[in-house]
């Protein structure tokens, strides 16, 4: 594989290589790879869908069982902003287009989606009548470790003239309003989750969170987010929730005295929580990457896309395999698909003409 | 073989669409057992395809011995799962688009839409964080129950908590199930008598029924129905006229 020549110094990535799937899989199987990270606001970011941030009542902790409102950055709003980073780089590298026309043009959301290339593949997508591809990238929604109240502030923007003022010509301009925005220095801590990835897929998602850099509304003036992976386990099942993760790592803040203190200080007591949580999951763990050997697999992974030449050789790799799994189960298919689905569709006729009229009823 | 008694605690809002009032999307408050099966044994006891294609992905294969995704497999193991009865809940609305690559994307219509309001555009009604259900799962002893799954259209963690029940006696006769049960589920010669009907995709529920067949009575307490499996209501599967021929 021409991976192999890559420069890689961490051990724990080279293992991975052997590890993960070769080629995507058809079926859904136990090869789970969870990354454990802290998610903290760098600005002011806006997590709203109804005109005020998303908020939850839960309990604080595990072990501190009064009930406290939280901020949430529902899952939807972690993951967009991560899957379009990678958009842009496919796109950037040429290996996907933004033109619609070109051979490998790929629609977003969208029914000329291309259904090949690693976005497609990895983070799914769903055209109607043409069918899907589930996601393999599972995400939670997040919570924030601080309550509510002492995480926002509402701040009153307007829009006014060229001038800067409120008033043109005489006349009052109307665009004046309050919104809430997240306080800088909040902390998310998140476990975002990659099933069945080949070594390339690892490397783009990671890279995906590693690069994104903002999340909510108003991306192109606040948002700035920093993701502080604290943690990467393999394993065959899922693992905790985001909730969990918070509630947990609530608590051993809450012992140490200091729920909000340095983020190199949260981060280091995230990986202790992750790595204690792991404990009592009744999951296999093939693999857990923390501390010393996360630091250095992080270093390789930085090193792999500031290089354009081996960031390319990943890429172009992974595009190989994501097409690859389009032609041997997907949208590329063709033919052989083609006439299996004729197949179907007759015994589905069969199958529709024995349900009596009050079965059918029942049934649906 | 042991029963199972199952609290699911939400850890994040679920919300299936239940029933669709132009642009509110409801979720009903019980879950369906079918739709926890699934998610508490896809992957190992149930195939679960990553690729869905043309009719497949519209067609549902709960009970379709000829869908790679049917729930069968599970009779032959010996699971089944019934449907989760709320203890505690609560609702949240949150408001969702499908937009494009920008951020801001106006109200468009697509696909086959016969309404007059955007479809790209819609107001969930979730179950919100923190409600918990119980229900009971029958599985032998070497199955392995997760401890967490995932459920609903967002695919929301969800933790599970199994308790082994030590105190089973089994009967026959007129009984009363206060747990939802799954009416296509029964077995063929329990008589259901008397329900409240909880109408959600893709089947019907029933709760409170008033039933007369075998029974199991756990803890003194509960009544459920014993021989329930997958379909075992449902004539077309084991008809001759099977979609298998």
């Amino acid at each position: 594989m021409t991976t192999k020549k890559l420069p890689i110094q961490s051990e724990a990535l080279q293992a991975l290589q052997s590890q993960l799937h070769k080629a995507f899989p058809r079926l859904a199987s136990g090869k789970y790879v969870h990354f454990f990270l802290v998610r903290h606001s760098r600005s002011f970011p806006v997590f709203q869908t109804d005109g005020v941030l998303n908020t939850a009542r839960v309990q604080a902790g595990l072990q501190s069982t009064k009930m406290m409102s939280r901020l949430v950055i529902f899952k939807r709003k972690q993951v967009t902003p991560e899957r379009l980073m990678g958009r842009e780089l496919l796109r950037a590298l040429g290996l996907t287009s933004g033109n619609e026309g070109d051979a490998n043009y790929c629609q977003y959301n969208g029914e000329n989606t291309c259904k090949k290339c690693p976005d497609c593949i990895i983070y799914g997508f769903a055209i109607g009548n043409q069918g899907s591809e589930r996601s393999k990238v599972y995400s939670d929604s997040a919570f924030s470790l601080t309550p509510y109240e002492i995480s926002h502030q509402s701040f009153t923007f307007n829009a006014p003239s060229e001038a800067g003022t409120m008033s043109e010509q005489g006349e009052m301009r109307s665009s004046i309003n309050e919104l809430d925005h997240v306080l800088p220095e909040v902390n998310f801590p998140a476990v975002e989750t990659l099933r069945d990835p080949t070594w390339e897929a690892f490397i783009y998602v990671l890279g995906n969170l590693l690069r994104t850099k903002r999340y909510g509304a108003q991306e192109s003036r606040t948002g700035t987010m920093t993701n502080h992976i604290v943690g990467i386990a393999l394993c065959d099942g899922e693992v905790f929730s985001n909730l969990h993760f918070t509630q947990a790592l609530y608590d051993a803040l809450k012992a140490r005295g200091e729920i909000n203190g340095p983020i190199a200080d949260i981060c280091q007591q995230a990986s202790q929580v992750a790595q204690e949580l792991l404990t009592q999951e009744p999951v296999t763990k093939q693999q857990l990457i923390f501390g010393e050997a996360l630091e250095q697999l992080l270093a390789d992974v930085t090193h792999i896309y500031q290089s354009s030449d081996q960031l390319r050789t990943v890429l172009e790799t992974l595009y190989g395999q994501t097409t690859t799994y389009a032609q041997e189960y997907g949208a590329l298919h063709g033919a052989k698909e083609e006439g299996k689905r004729k197949g179907r569709k007759r015994r589905d006729q069969g199958d529709e003409s024995d349900a009596t009229e009050s079965e059918q009823e029942t049934l649906f | 073989m042991p029963i199972y008694q199952c609290t699911l605690t939400l850890h994040d809002n679920v919300f299936f669409a239940t029933r669709e009032m132009g642009i509110l999307y409801e979720t009903e408050k019980y879950l369906h057992n079918w739709a926890l099966s699934y998610a508490l044994f896809a992957g190992i006891h149930v195939m679960q395809s990553y690729r869905l294609v043309g009719p497949d992905a519209q067609r549902p294969s709960y009970l379709d011995p000829t869908s790679e995704q049917n729930l069968l497999p599970l009779n032959k193991e010996g699971i089944y799962v019934f449907p989760a009865k709320p203890l505690q809940w609560s609702y949240q609305v949150h408001t969702f688009k499908a937009a494009q690559v920008h951020y801001y994307a106006e109200a468009v219509k697509f696909g086959d839409c016969t309404g007059n309001f955007p479809i790209n555009y819609g107001r969930a009604k979730e179950l919100a964080v923190g409600s918990i259900y119980q229900t009971y799962i029958l599985a032998p002893e070497t199955v392995q129950i997760p401890r967490w799954i995932r459920l609903g259209k967002w695919a929301a963690k969800v933790h599970v908590q199994i308790q082994t029940i030590a105190e089973v006696e089994s009967g026959s006769g007129s009984y009363i199930c206060t747990h939802p049960l799954n009416p296509l589920d029964l077995p063929p010669a329990t008589r259901l008598l008397l329900y409240n009907r909880i109408v959600m995709p893709p089947s019907s529920l029933v709760s409170h029924a008033q039933l007369e067949g075998d029974y199991w009575l756990i803890e003194k307490r509960t009544y459920l129905p014993r021989g329930v499996a997958y379909g075992a209501n449902y004539p077309q599967i084991h008809s001759p006229t099977c979609p298998s021929h």
